[in-house]
């Protein structure tokens, strides 16, 4: 212990102060019970600041302490009379403690004369264990031991009278039974994790109020008790407050952590880790772990904190955090309307804490309601698509009602494009500008040519545009995906990627295979050839379809959604947005809400399937392609028959086919020699990929991808596929560009994509698909003859 | 003391954390300030001195009159707001 000089003690609390901080210790309230350990530091930290200078000086003070060591004498002496106050009052209780000690055998010993033991101090030990024989209160504590020595899981309890001591040993020995039953029926579902301790608990919390994602995530998957407690309840990581692991996420503002605890929450494999006894039982299971995960995550959102009675929500808006907010909201369990203990809702203390006025109004923007605009197509694109009034998913109702009236007639509604999430005054807009973009402000002029001159895509491409205008998430569908996307998005270009990639790797394997075959320039224009006509047919088709749009369309494929015939089904069923199992942060919800219109979107085509239901409801022939397939003049009177059957439109079909007659004749002409431009401009493009999106030609689908992906750039290293496939197609002139053409809808999954790859190792065969859908084959020869009937006149 | 200050909900309502001791109800700029320049920079530190003291009122108001020439009314603010944080947090 280092001497104090008295240069030191001798000061005032002031100077004292004004010394340490000079000496570089920061500042720190001087009281009776620190002063002396400041003294101390401050002493140490000029001995070793001045280790040499003048120790002479420090004997000077050595010697004045000597003469007057007040300050120190004082302390110590108050010091001692603590001391000994301190003893003195222990030593009284201890006297006190012996006498009770000592008042208490009298008692006893009146009360049990007739036991034949009798303790001398007065004391009895009790031990209590499973199965104890004979004899388990004892006046002696070594005989009580030497019985404990042989008990598994026995317990001593001392008292200070033998029918205290004997009642004990009744009612524990009642209790342990009944508990032990009572573990055996409980313990079949254990799990081997064990609860974390306290210390444990705060490591976690500290975590996340730094926003320390590696090692949340690495505590969290070690150990998922951390998250959820034996209860299935949430994890009280502050037990003062009773603060759970989202609580404290939202008061440090920490978005990130704020999804990264509700991912995990909802993460199949993080449920599988916390509950993996029960994998044996498949699907009930399932329904049972995702009531169980939403009741947790449900706990999680809702759970008020101890003081306030508030939830994270109550938190995130009083502190003004409005990232964590829109976190928090994204998410359909997160009630809105939870009240404080002062009766306010969210809204009610938004920012008043602390944040700028601008938070204040962003965070009641995001508490109302959501909407979403969505566009609605025809499977068919029979129909022009329709922009449908804002959609709001908390409202119960379903988007069915924008879906025209179930008539089987009617093409299948699907929805294609989704802006938002977004307030309704926004929504409204939205629709609005989307429908009739605004002349001036949004240049309706280009806006309306774009609509006109691309059919399959241009709304869409308004709608991506505007959506981008206003920083609105949009979502589009993609048919080769067979997924919604926003390609210029990350995630939206992650799928692409793969896509891309997949492509690639297919047409390495064929090229391989190419190699090996002999005559492959001969092949190639032959298959090209066949391709070429198989899309001239489409587009055959599509026309066809759009003059005639009563005309039932006749393919049937399973893999593709517009190969399915508008049909007799009755009902279309809508997309149930509501029934969203997990959920989700802003992209999280867009990603349920992708699933779901996905599901909605087989579900109404799947139930339109079905071809006895085709037959009873038409009864004509012209709904069975798939067995009268050969029968090539069979189908040709059926279709002359369905088209007498339209006599309204006969004329305007007659009209419309003769219109459609010259453009399909040139885009004959010009198909034959596209097979060699397509070759020779793709060897002689630098990068020397023939693969596209769709097969090995290049088609619009590609132009709309890439306008797709807009301005978003694209770098090699992230996404290389992506990015040699956009050097390919922009090594193309803007002109040829423009040429290529639409892969229509229904005929784009078995002609372009499959068949020219079967064709190479199977030439004859499949570019002509042998199934039910050959369409084009029976198509082109009825066309003809229907092109002839139509110019007759 | 039939009703409470904004500031004395908003201190009793969570944990402390690393709150300056001007957040404490009755304790000011101006007092906040005198605090800090005799080292209780925290509200942390504030309540070790509150505790030090016994919880006593008597004590603490007269301390913290001498110590930073508070009055009353602001003793007893911020011993009533250091009390009932006690009271709901240990």
């Amino acid at each position: 212990m280092t001497e104090i000089p008295s240069s030191i003690t001798g000061l005032t609390n002031e100077e004292l102060r004004k010394q340490l901080i000079a000496a570089g210790i920061p500042p720190a309230p001087l009281t009776p019970t620190t002063r002396r350990l400041y003294q101390r530091k401050l002493a140490k930290k000029l001995a070793i600041s001045l280790p040499t200078r003048n120790i002479c000086e420090e004997l000077d003070n050595e010697a004045k302490e000597n003469l007057k060591p007040s300050d120190i004498a004082n302390t110590d002496q108050c010091g001692d009379v603590k001391i000994s106050e301190i003893s003195k009052t222990k030593n009284d209780r201890k006297s006190l403690i012996v006498s009770e000690v000592k008042t208490t055998p009298t008692s006893t010993t009146v009360s049990t004369t007739s036991q034949p033991e009798v303790s001398e101090s007065g004391i009895y030990y009790a031990v209590v264990g499973s199965g104890t024989e004979g004899p388990t209160v004892f006046p002696e504590k070594h005989s009580a031991l030497k019985l404990l020595i042989k008990q598994k899981k026995g317990r001593l309890q001392s008292f200070q009278s033998r029918e205290d001591a004997e009642t004990y040993v009744k009612s524990s020995n009642v209790n342990e039974s009944s508990t032990d039953e009572q573990q055996s029926t409980v313990s079949e579902k254990s799990n081997q994790f064990k609860m974390p301790k306290q210390r444990e608990l705060n490591e976690l919390n500290k975590a996340i109020e730094n926003g320390d994602v590696t090692k949340f995530k690495e505590m969290v998957w070690e150990n998922p008790r951390y998250l959820i407690n034996s209860a299935d309840a949430p994890v009280i990581l502050k037990p003062g407050t009773r603060y759970n692991a989202l609580h404290t996420a939202a008061r440090s503002n920490q978005p990130v952590l704020v999804k990264l605890i509700l991912n995990t929450l909802q993460d199949p494999a993080f449920q599988s880790l916390m509950y993996n006894s029960e994998q044996s039982h498949e699907t009930q299971t399932v329904d049972l772990d995702l009531n169980r995960v939403e009741h947790i995550v449900d706990l999680y959102f809702n759970t008020p904190d101890k003081i306030l009675c508030e939830t994270p929500l109550h938190f995130a808006c009083k502190l003004g955090f409005v990232d964590v907010v829109s976190e928090l909201l994204s998410h359909r369990l997160c009630c809105k309307t939870v009240r404080n203990k002062a009766g306010q809702t969210p809204e009610d203390v938004a920012c008043s804490r602390q944040g700028s006025n601008e938070a204040k109004l962003r965070i009641k923007e995001l508490l109302k309601d959501q909407f979403y605009v969505p566009l609605i197509r025809c499977h068919d694109n029979s129909q022009t698509p329709v922009v449908a009034p804002p959609w709001n998913p908390s409202s119960n109702k379903n988007l069915s009602v924008v879906f025209a009236k179930p008539d089987p007639l009617d093409p299948i509604h699907v929805v294609s494009a989704v802006a938002g999430p977004m307030t309704s005054a926004d929504a409204k807009k939205m629709q609005t500008n989307w429908m009739t973009p605004d002349k001036r402000a949004l240049e309706g002029k280009r806006m309306s040519h774009i609509r006109r001159s691309d059919l399959d895509r241009g709304d869409e491409r308004i709608g991506r545009e505007l959506a981008k205008k206003c920083g609105i998430p949009w979502m589009e569908y993609w048919e080769f995906l067979d997924n919604y996307a926003d390609f210029s998005t990350s995630e939206g270009l992650t799928l692409l990627e793969n896509f891309m990639e997949n492509r690639f790797e297919e047409q390495k394997k064929e090229s391989q295979l190419d190699e090996s075959s002999v005559f492959l320039s001969h092949e190639d224009s032959l298959n090209d050839l066949c391709s070429n006509l198989c899309d001239m047919q489409m587009s055959d088709s599509q026309d066809e379809k759009k003059s005639v749009s009563e005309d039932p369309p006749l393919g049937q494929d399973p893999n593709t959604w517009w190969n399915i015939s508008s049909t007799p089904s009755g009902k279309n069923k809508a997309p149930n947005f509501d029934d969203t199992n997990h959920a989700t942060p802003q992209d999280k919800r867009l990603e349920s809400l992708r699933g779901n219109l996905l599901k909605a979107r087989q579900q109404q085509l799947q139930k339109v399937s079905s071809p006895t239901n085709n037959e009873q409801h038409f009864g004509s022939p012209s709904v069975r392609p798939s067995r009268v397939m050969s029968d090539v003049t069979a189908l040709s009177s059926s279709f002359k028959r369905n088209l007498n059957l339209v006599n309204l439109q006969d004329e305007s079909f007659n009209s419309s086919l003769s219109s459609v007659n010259t453009p399909e004749r040139r885009l004959v002409d010009r198909s034959l020699p596209r097979p060699e431009e397509n070759e020779s401009e793709i060897h002689s493009a630098p990068c020397k990929t023939s693969t596209f999106i769709c097969g090995n030609t290049p088609s619009k689908l590609d132009t709309d991808v890439i306008l797709a992906i807009g301005s978003t750039e694209i770098s090699e290293d992230s996404y290389p596929h992506v990015w040699r496939w956009i050097k390919s197609v922009l090594s193309y002139s803007e002109e040829d560009r423009q040429r290529w053409k639409t892969t229509t809808r229904t005929s784009r999954a078995p002609t372009a994509l499959d068949s020219p790859l079967r064709g190479r190792h199977t030439p004859l065969k499949s570019p002509w698909p042998a199934s039910p859908l050959a369409k084009p084959k029976w198509k082109l020869s009825n066309l003809d003859s229907n092109f002839n009937d139509g110019e007759e006149p | 003391m039939s009703s409470t200050s904004q500031k004395h909900k908003e201190f009793v309502a969570e944990p402390m954390g690393d709150k300056g001791v001007n957040c404490i109800a009755g304790i000011g700029e101006v007092l906040g300030n005198r605090l800090v320049e005799k080292g209780f920079d925290k509200a942390y530190v504030l309540l070790g001195q509150f505790l030090l003291l016994h919880k006593d009122e008597e004590l603490y108001i007269d301390w913290i009159k001498e110590e930073i020439k508070a009055n009353k009314k602001q003793g007893r603010d911020s011993y009533t707001c250091l009390k009932e944080w006690c009271d709901s947090f240990m």
